[in-house]
């Protein structure tokens, strides 16, 4: 990760070395500037984390400075030095948005102190823009159960956390690829930044342009103020792009730039700008088969694929399921106001059995839709209302439940996987068509076909 | 009023500590200072001459500033004194406040050649 970067603005030789020596002797990446023009131009190129600015340059004062480059970097901690040390002076730059005026020649531990101040506050700040830009979610365990599946990428996980590559989480939707991408962030050496995160499958290719890089005022109808970029916001953290197979083909190569200069360009801008994220992207798609089809990059995808990391199907854990759904019914339980929410039998071999396309996601559906629904504390077979049919055939066997009312079950899911064809289901069933129009007609089930037969 | 001390000896070895990664810094800005220091010398006299306050209080100004920051505090007290003459409507003691100036250059290189030398 890059160090912070602090931007020094004097026109005096002599000062601008003394404060960006006295910075960098305490870890400090400096960039200089002479001027207000150049000090707009090192900040479009750098990106400050903060900077210090001599009142009186020699194209202009601290003050018409300060709002310009705020213009580049929103909140830019700015410290204001002057050899004139008038007290209206000082009230004016603090009113005027400095967020310090101090009297040159500058102690060196008080610079320090306010710059170390500064930055802490510029971060707290940046953080809580970070998570007003993502949906509140639950903390989630990213690796719950024991299955060797998860056991593995936890093994994997761990291991990459730590360092700063791009990784790519491949799985399909559902399997809590984004709690992933948060745990890898807050075990990695950014932890302390921002995390943000952008699905990139829901928006149009301008959207996700202005979203990812931000725009300037005017570059579009009603761009009626200039927007920072959730790439810009993430400077110093972690950008979690999901599903970024669906990234559109022109915005591809912006995005390489990122990854691979640390630079990008809002919409409309006519210059570049600085940021420095670690990416992780996450895709349900086969992105190799993308690249293959020339619907992704080849260059983008070696770039972000560094680091692979696979979150298995619902499926192919099977024994984890339980697990999960005693995690899932636990916050259930406290966010609907139950004392407790726990699963019969019946039910968790119904959750076993169940394919889930949906995955954990479609799994807390489920539960929830069921717990709601339900006034026991107990979830019954009955209480699941499953979102495609069960894996292997009549999976929702309930002994709590009457003869009747498991045949009825049994004969409407059978029916309804054979889209509502009599004939073929009462073979299955091992009845007569007859029989079986008179459970039908016993159980009063309708018959439902999306083509005629 | 006191004079302030020549040279500022706290702030002297807080530059000297930026030494510390065995670079010539203090020695480098000292450098550095006196060639700025001559060019505003030359500005300031020419300035006087012309009867241009703005700019003698400009580059009093400017030297004031950098004599602060290597630790040159009678030499700042002295480009500070000039600069607020030079903010009068009509300037009357420029020259006077200048050789003042010029006369303590001997006394501050004195002062800054035993640091130099260490």
């Amino acid at each position: 990760m890059s160090r912070i970067r602090i931007l020094v603005v004097d026109d005096e030789p002599g000062q601008r070395l003394t404060i960006s020596k006295l910075l960098e002797s305490h870890g400090y990446q400096v960039d200089q500037a002479p001027s207000c023009a150049g000090a707009l131009d090192e900040a479009r190129a750098s990106r400050p984390d903060l900077a210090v600015v001599d009142y009186l340059l020699p194209d202009g004062t601290a003050l018409d400075l300060l709002p310009r480059l705020r213009e580049m970097v929103a909140e830019l901690p700015v410290v204001i030095l002057t050899a004139h040390g008038s007290i209206d002076l000082a009230v004016r730059a603090i009113k005027e948005g400095a967020d310090q005026f101090l009297t040159k020649p500058v102690e060196f531990p008080t610079l320090l102190v306010i710059v170390q101040r500064l930055l802490e506050s510029y971060r707290d700040r940046q953080k809580l823009q970070a998570s007003r830009t993502r949906q509140a979610r639950e903390r989630f365990d990213p690796f719950p159960g024991a299955s060797p599946l998860i056991r593995k990428l936890e093994a994997d996980a761990r291991r990459v956390a730590a360092s700063d590559s791009p990784v790519l989480i491949h799985g399909e939707t559902g399997t809590g690829k984004t709690i992933l991408a948060r745990w890898l962030h807050e075990n990695g050496p950014r932890a302390e930044e921002s995390f943000v995160d952008l699905n990139c499958s829901t928006l149009s290719k301008e959207f996700l342009e202005t979203e990812l890089f931000g725009h300037e005022k005017g570059s579009f109808t009603g761009a009626i103020g200039s927007k920072p970029g959730l790439l810009e916001v993430a400077h110093r953290g972690t950008a979690f792009l999901d599903e970024i197979g669906d990234i559109d083909v022109h915005v591809q190569p912006k995005l390489l730039k990122v990854l691979e200069e640390k630079r990008y360009r809002r919409l409309g801008a006519v210059a570049d700008r600085f940021t420095d994220i670690r990416l992780i992207a996450a895709s349900h798609q086969d992105l190799t088969e993308l690249v293959r089809n020339k619907a992704f990059r080849g260059d983008l995808y070696f770039r972000i694929s560094t680091i692979p990391l696979t979150v298995p199907p619902l499926r192919e854990r099977v024994d984890d399921i339980p697990v999960i759904a005693r995690i899932l019914l636990d916050r259930l339980a406290a966010d609907i106001g139950r004392s407790e929410l726990t699963l019969s039998q019946g039910a968790e071999k119904a959750l076993r059995e169940y394919s889930w396309p949906g995955n954990i996601r479609e799994l807390r559906n489920v539960l929830e839709r069921g717990a709601i629904l339900s006034e026991r504390n107990m979830l019954v077979p009955s209480d699941l209302r499953f979102e495609s049919q069960p894996a292997h055939g009549f999976a929702t066997l309930d002994t709590s439940l009457s003869l009747a009312e498991n045949e009825r079950r049994y004969v409407e899911t059978v029916l309804a996987e054979e889209n509502g064809r009599v004939e073929t289901a009462a073979r299955r069933l091992g009845l007569s068509r007859n029989s079986l129009y008179l459970k039908i007609k016993k159980h009063g089930i309708v018959l439902s076909r999306r083509a005629a037969t | 009023m006191a004079l302030s001390s020549v040279l500022n000896s706290d702030r002297i070895a807080a530059l000297m500590e930026l030494d510390d990664d065995g670079s010539d810094f203090f020695a480098d800005l000292v450098e550095m200072y006196l060639e700025e220091f001559e060019v505003a010398r030359a500005a300031i006299r020419t300035a006087l001459d012309t009867g241009d306050q703005k700019v003698v209080g400009s580059t009093a100004h400017r030297i004031k500033g950098s004599s602060g920051n290597i630790g040159a505090d009678r030499m700042a007290e002295l480009c500070s004194e000039l600069e607020a003459a030079a903010m009068a409507p009509e300037m009357t003691n420029g020259r006077e406040l200048f050789s003042r100036i010029e006369n303590h250059v001997p006394e501050l290189l004195a002062a800054l050649g035993k640091y130099r030398s260490r």
